[in-house]
């Protein structure tokens, strides 16, 4: 059972982060120095000269790359805390002990087997739409 | 979270919807495929995968056979999960088979997937026993049918359209959230039981507190979203460019797939003001919605020279007729009072003749462009007096000739609003009134139907729509003249079937209607009655 007493060390958290944030920000504003010149204040492009205004169109496979980097991306987060639970999932007695939907799960009397198989699904739905790419074509640059 | 769980997750359960869902990714995979000859096998994939499915939703022990709601992770199985998925997946055969040929060679991988994912949303609605899982199945509905409109058709119009249906049913889908956000708040859980519909009425009789104004807020937020699904007014603008842009099979699909969907959805969450829906907002909501859809979807089609325009404003005005039926709500123990049975009937054969014509339009071509005025199916009784006659078919069950399906449903709809206004208290008047208007707009509705008969059957031109060489949506379209001529002359087997779907919605209404109710009714009396009913009218 949580109570709100456990959420302070993430509001500690949250309030370090932005104190530090500010304070970095504010300290250089005051303490910097501040000399302005046509390259000082040229966007910082990783030391390659802008050459043109970057609104333009760009070429429609960079918002693919996205998407399918999103699309593994979120495979992997929701891998991360099934890994974690899963080996707990071996012992009911252990895994019964967790709150949510993994303890009433196994409370039910769920095995580790019916995890597996949920992860198995999952893989395969999301293999299925890694061939659908590869079959599209999407890897292919030019 | 534990009451949701009560019961273990039983995947046979859902096997039908599995068995759709798998067929989607074998179709998705096998329309990639390097050889045409399999390529063209993807339809086939489809049709395995819906008969299959079919099979087994039949087979399957239908928990809800006891009028028992079994909760099973968010879904409940009772009559009403079985005459979604059974029509979905009868439907959807018919579906399959009128866009056979409709997707271009390099895309039938992700068309048919579409389809079968579109429809695996709709078979999960119809169980749906919880706000979230209801809402992703609407929105599993929804997603696929904004791909499909996009790649039916090669076409900058098509593109157009399926953009304006995805940001449109973005904010609807929008609208939904928010409003369930809002039930959940005051129901304390997402799950749709008995629970949850105690706490909502408890809130929704007390008026001037903030559980009141929550509940009110929630109840109309989220059926104002669902009014895009069933495209009544005023969320019905984008229906008309949407089915012009889309191919005739997909304008078709979009008759019925997401209209049920939002039609079983808006009755699941007006379930859970127990189905008081004759005074307060709700009333007003669903009687401005239902009256201003039936005039404004009429006015407009009859101005309409498109047939596929004009079907789509129909569209409206049905809806209007569907909230006409909801805002009746299950009533007594008999079949014409009952307003959910006679909306679950409508949707039905509302979907199928609104199919057949749009099967019709898409087999039909005019100098290798489909047909699409009402002068592209002119004078089409000589040359091919079978389609002509279902098209004839078609438009005079979307018209409500008697003894059309159209009729049978309408009557049951009407007759259903006369029922509730007896319980309408003070509202009474209203009631009777938005059946006039329904009447009415009846009638308007037969002038532009009967011109495209007219055009078919008695005028004469020299040059005549050819229809092209495709077997499959011939047999789907002649699919859909005979499931109206069944239902014609047996109405009662649908609409028998949607009163025992319903009954789980009159027992959630008994607490409101206790005084009027006897004893619930055993389903084998149900089946009597139905027979009893088809006794009592006369068939022509």
């Amino acid at each position: 059972m949580t109570t709100p007493g456990d959420y302070a060390i993430i509001a500690v958290l949250i309030v370090t982060a932005i104190s530090i944030c500010a304070g970095i920000m504010v300290a250089t504003h005051i303490i910097g120095p501040k000399r302005h010149g046509r390259v000082k204040d040229m966007p910082y492009e990783s030391g390659v000269d802008p050459v043109h205004d970057a609104r333009q169109r760009f070429n429609v496979r960079f918002y693919l790359v996205a998407v399918l980097f999103l699309v593994f991306d979120v495979e992997i987060i929701f891998l991360y805390p099934w890994a974690v639970l899963f080996p707990s999932l071996d012992q009911p007695e252990a895994a019964s002990a967790y709150a949510g939907t993994v303890g009433d799960l196994a409370n039910l009397g769920y095995t580790n087997g019916f995890f597996l198989a949920s992860i198995g699904i999952f893989f395969t739905l999301l293999t299925i739409g890694f061939i659908y790419e590869w079959r599209k074509g999407i890897f292919r640059w030019d | 979270m534990l009451a949701a769980l009560s019961q273990p997750i039983s995947l046979t359960a859902v096997l039908p919807e599995l068995l759709l869902v798998a067929g989607g990714c074998v179709a998705m995979l096998v329309g990639l495929s390097n050889r045409a000859s399999l390529r063209e096998r993807t339809p086939w994939v489809a049709l395995a995968a819906l008969i299959l499915g079919l099979v087994f939703a039949r087979l399957g022990t239908g928990p809800g056979a006891d009028g028992i709601i079994q909760i099973q992770s968010g879904l409940a199985f009772d009559n009403l999960a079985d005459y979604v998925r059974l029509s979905t997946l009868v439907l959807g055969i018919v579906i399959l088979l009128v866009a056979w040929l409709d997707p271009s060679d390099d895309e039938r991988g992700e068309f048919f997937a579409m389809l079968l994912f579109s429809l695996t949303g709709l078979m999960l609605v119809g169980p749906a026993a919880n706000l979230l899982i209801l809402f992703l199945a609407i929105e599993v509905v929804s997603i696929p049918t904004y791909v499909m409109v996009i790649i039916s058709r090669r076409d900058r119009r098509s593109i157009e359209s399926g953009t304006k249906y995805f940001y449109l049913g973005a904010l609807s889908a929008a609208m939904t959230a928010y409003g369930f956000s809002f039930l959940y708040g005051v129901a304390g859980s997402a799950t749709l039981d008995a629970a949850a519909i105690e706490r909502v009425t408890e809130a929704l009789g007390s008026p001037g507190t903030l559980p009141h104004a929550l509940a009110t807020i929630g109840i109309l937020v989220s059926i104002t979203g669902l009014l895009f699904k069933i495209a009544a007014v005023p969320l019905h603008w984008y229906v008309a460019d949407v089915y012009q842009g889309a191919s005739s099979p997909v304008a078709g699909m979009l008759g019925f797939v997401p209209k049920f969907a939002g039609v079983v959805a808006i009755m699941k969450i007006v379930s859970l003001t127990g189905w008081n829906t004759v005074d307060g907002g709700l009333f007003w909501m669903l009687w401005l919605a239902a009256a201003l859809s039936m005039t404004v979807g009429n006015v407009l089609a009859l101005r309409q020279n498109s047939i596929k325009r004009m079907l789509a404003f129909s569209g409206v005005a049905h809806a209007g007729y569907m909230l006409l039926g909801i805002m009746a709500g299950p009533g007594h123990d008999s079949l014409v009072g009952d307003g959910t049975a006679a909306v679950l009937f409508y949707v039905v054969v509302y979907g199928i003749a609104n199919l057949g014509a749009f099967a019709l339009l898409g087999l039909l071509q005019v100098r290798g462009a489909p047909a699409e005025t009402v002068d592209d199916v002119t004078g089409l009784l000589r040359r091919y007096p079978g389609l002509a006659l279902l098209m004839a078919l078609s438009m005079l069950a979307l018209m409500g000739l008697p003894p059309t399906t159209g009729f049978w449903g309408k009557m049951s709809l009407f007759g259903s609003g006369l029922t509730r206004a007896a319980q309408a208290g003070e509202n009474a008047n209203w009631v009777i009134a938005l059946v006039v208007i329904a009447a009415v707009n009846s009638a308007i509705g037969a002038a532009y139907y009967l011109r495209v008969i007219a055009a078919v059957l008695l005028a004469e031109k020299d040059e005549t729509a050819e229809p092209a060489p495709r077997e499959a949506q011939y047999m789907g379209a002649m699919m859909c003249g005979f499931l109206t001529l069944v239902f014609t002359f047996y109405p009662t087997i649908l609409l028998g079937a949607g009163f025992n779907a319903s009954l789980n919605m009159r027992d959630q209404a008994v607490g409101f209607m206790a005084s009027e109710r006897p004893a619930p009714p055993e389903l084998a009396d149900a089946a009597d009655e139905a027979h009893a009913e088809q006794a009592a009218v006369p068939p022509f």
